[in-house]
């Protein structure tokens, strides 16, 4: 009898589509159930951002606001009386400001002017 | 002697030979057959690595409910979802969440799937004892939905407990719930959702679509309200219905150069999370619904219609020593000055007398004309649902014309009063109102109803009744409001009661270009000793918009300036200083005249 190799030839390539059917069929699988894991996990946290956009919001309520100001702050509301312009300050000069920064003097030497 | 095999063999040949070749050629046609599916199935491959052909099965696992018990072959998929869509969140100018849904889970059952009906009633009555065992049990008995709802928005204690049962036929489905961090604050402005998260009132009613829109899901929509300013604005309406005693309040700050509402409340308020336990007077939006006779504050009106008729200028004037008397009725003063007065005066003492007089220069159509260009004879536009048509005069003849005049006989929400106090004075151009940032950015200015000219005396008179006249109280020093006060009657019973007062203020800052608008009413004040028993206006209103002023200037970005006088108010008053100095000294006279007389 006459054995072509071709024949054996396809039923090798058979036999590795069929190894390779297996093999990439339960990767795509396992891929899968990692998206899904992926995306479960994706959508958890933006509801969490979202649920804490809403505890931020109520932590700001104006009430709460004004009494943790009262017990921390030793601040007052403005009055319009506190506020000045700038052309309406008296005895205003223009004085000249030398940055130096160094080692030992590290804080601003006004230089020139009054 | 042999046959020829060869002989046999042909002809055993041909017909095996051709059964063998057929045989041959069927398998070669199945072949090609087999050959043609899997180089489909090959293209197919190709397809789908390299050119995403179409809709793959895997997405379902994100989008499975989640299942108390794993049923999958008794369960009927279809009937225990529902698709909740995300509803959008709302926020004010600044980005300050004020309504957000958040995820919670619902408690469903499928009836069909549940047994011992009275155990599970039971258990669950246990968890929840706001429902009723009987109506839970209720449920649960009747067979023919596959789909009821136990609970809404559960709690994670009571998920749990529920979870610790393991009863077969009870789902958790995913379902959102309507929040708002503010409470009361925007109650309404937002207004408030059903058990569906369906909008029922307010901007939540006005926009229930476009806040479910799943394209736009993940975008808020932006307000022009903006937090700090309405806090403020219900901080010192608070202040004020407590320290009058009075019933209700309403205020509005409103942005002129924007056409935006910048803050807009009313009290009593209410919680936008129960809605059911609140009363009628709370969900009353007064700032868009109520409408109320407004008094002294609709001379604006009458004084700017006179002035753009050339009927009249700020110097000239009427006689206002004598009361009117017409159709029965007695129109007088509440603080008669006895003699003539300038229409600056007029304005500034709020002189009812001078004020009809100078509407009759430009008569009923006239004044009509210029009401309805202002829309104060329809409902304003603005986006809430509940909007107030006014009411005005059935029979507008001679009579109420005077009336309206001077604010009574029409009866327009605070929204009327904002939209049209700000057309008189922003150049003269009619105001728009819009709830939504932006909302009136694209615009053009309106249509023109006073002229330039007409504006700016309105302006000023109306800088000359917060500097000098009856709203002093209400001069925030540096910010040079002006504005006019409105004290009215309520109709009660038919009849106004003197006991039952709108007291108001409408106020605009600062006045020689002005910025916001600034509206605060309050429903029936009572005098304090504070101020002598005295419930108007000039004595509720006003303080109060004057520390608003003072408060909410500078988150607004304006800047007092002090050294800023106004040539023209300063003119006006020292007039009417002399005017009433001639006037005094005249008394005076008249007494010595009498006494010498009596000798």
């Amino acid at each position: 009898m006459e054995y072509r190799a071709s024949g054996f030839i396809v039923m090798g390539m058979l036999a590795l589509a069929a190894l390779g059917l297996y093999l990439v069929k339960y990767w795509v699988q396992d891929v899968q159930v990692e998206v899904a894991k992926t995306e479960a996990e994706l959508k958890k946290e933006r509801e969490s951002v979202h649920l804490l956009g809403a505890e931020w919001a109520y932590l700001n309520r104006p009430e709460r606001l004004e009494k943790l100001s009262q017990r921390y702050l030793e601040l007052t509301p403005l009055d319009s009386a506190q506020f000045i312009s700038y052309e309406a300050l008296p005895d205003t000069q223009t004085i000249e400001v030398n940055a130096v920064l160094t080692q030992d003097a590290p804080f601003f030497q006004p230089v020139g002017g009054r | 002697m042999y046959r020829r095999p060869a002989a046999r063999v042909v002809h055993g040949e041909s017909r095996a030979h051709r059964q063998f070749e057929q045989s041959r050629v069927r398998l070669m046609c199945v072949g090609a057959f087999f050959m043609l599916c899997f180089g489909a199935l090959g293209l197919r491959l190709v397809e789908v690595t390299f050119m995403g052909g179409g809709d793959l099965p895997f997405k379902r696992l994100v989008t499975e409910p989640q299942l108390l018990i794993d049923n999958e072959d008794k369960v009927d998929t279809a009937a225990v979802t529902s698709e909740h869509v995300l509803r959008r969140e709302i926020t004010d100018r600044n980005g300050m969440v004020l309504a957000t849904s958040v995820a919670t889970a619902s408690l469903v059952a499928n009836p069909t799937l549940i047994r011992h009906e009275a155990e599970v009633a039971k258990q669950l009555h246990r968890i929840f004892p706001q429902e009723s065992e009987a109506s839970i049990r209720a449920r649960l008995e009747q067979k023919r939905s596959k789909f009821l709802y136990i609970r809404r928005h559960l709690k994670p204690a009571e998920q749990e407990a529920v979870n610790n049962l393991g009863v077969p036929g009870l789902f958790f489905e995913p379902d959102y719930r309507r929040v708002y961090p503010y409470g009361g604050l925007f109650a309404h402005v937002i207004g408030y959702v059903g058990v569906d998260n369906q909008g029922l009132s307010g901007i939540e009613k006005q926009f229930d679509q476009a806040l479910e829109d799943p394209v736009r899901e993940h975008d808020p929509l932006v307000l022009s309200v903006d937090l700090r300013v309405q806090a403020m604005l219900q901080d010192e309406l608070a202040r004020t219905m407590k320290t009058f005693s009075a019933i209700g309040a309403a205020g509005v700050v409103y942005d002129i150069k924007r056409g935006e509402i910048v803050a807009m409340h009313n009290l009593p308020e209410f919680d936008p999370h129960h809605p059911a336990s609140a009363s009628k007077d709370a969900i009353f939006n007064r700032a868009t619904l109520g409408v109320y006779e407004m008094g002294s504050t609709f001379k604006t009106f009458t004084v700017a219609n006179a002035l753009d008729g050339h009927a009249t200028t700020l110097t000239d004037g009427f006689d206002a020593t004598n009361p009117i008397h017409v159709g029965g009725f007695k129109i007088s003063d509440s603080h008669p000055k006895g003699r003539w007065l300038s229409t600056a005066e007029i304005y500034a003492y709020s002189s009812n007398i001078g004020t009809v007089k100078m509407a009759m220069t430009q008569g009923t159509e006239k004044q009509q004309e210029l009401l309805k260009k202002l829309g104060m004879l329809e409902p304003v536009k603005v986006e809430v649902p509940e909007k107030a048509s006014p009411l005005y005069p059935r029979n507008w003849g001679q009579v109420s014309t005077m009336t309206v005049a001077f604010g009574h006989g029409i009866s327009v929400s605070p929204l009327h009063v904002v939209q049209g106090i700000a057309s008189i004075i922003n150049g003269g151009t009619r105001a728009g109102l819009t709830l939504v940032k932006d909302g009136n950015a694209k615009k053009d200015k309106g249509e023109r109803i006073i002229s330039e000219d007409t504006s700016s005396k309105m302006r000023d008179l109306m800088r000359l009744v917060v500097a000098h006249g009856t709203a002093r109280a209400a001069d925030a020093k540096g910010y040079r409001v002006g504005g006019k006060t409105g004290t009215a009657e309520k109709i009660v019973g038919g009849r106004y009661d003197k006991k039952a007062q709108i007291s108001s203020f409408v106020g605009a800052f600062p006045m020689d270009d002005p910025r916001y608008i600034v509206f605060v009413m309050i429903d029936e004040p009572k005098g304090t000793k504070e101020t002598y028993g005295y419930a108007t206006g000039g004595w509720v209103a006003a303080p109060a918009t004057g520390r608003l002023v003072q408060r909410i200037a500078p988150i607004l970005g304006v800047a007092p300036d002090f050294a800023k006088t106004n040539t023209a108010v300063d003119t006006l008053w020292a007039a009417a200083q002399a005017r009433e100095k001639q006037a005094e000294q005249r008394r005076l006279a008249r007494q010595r005249g009498v006494h010498a007389a009596s000798f």
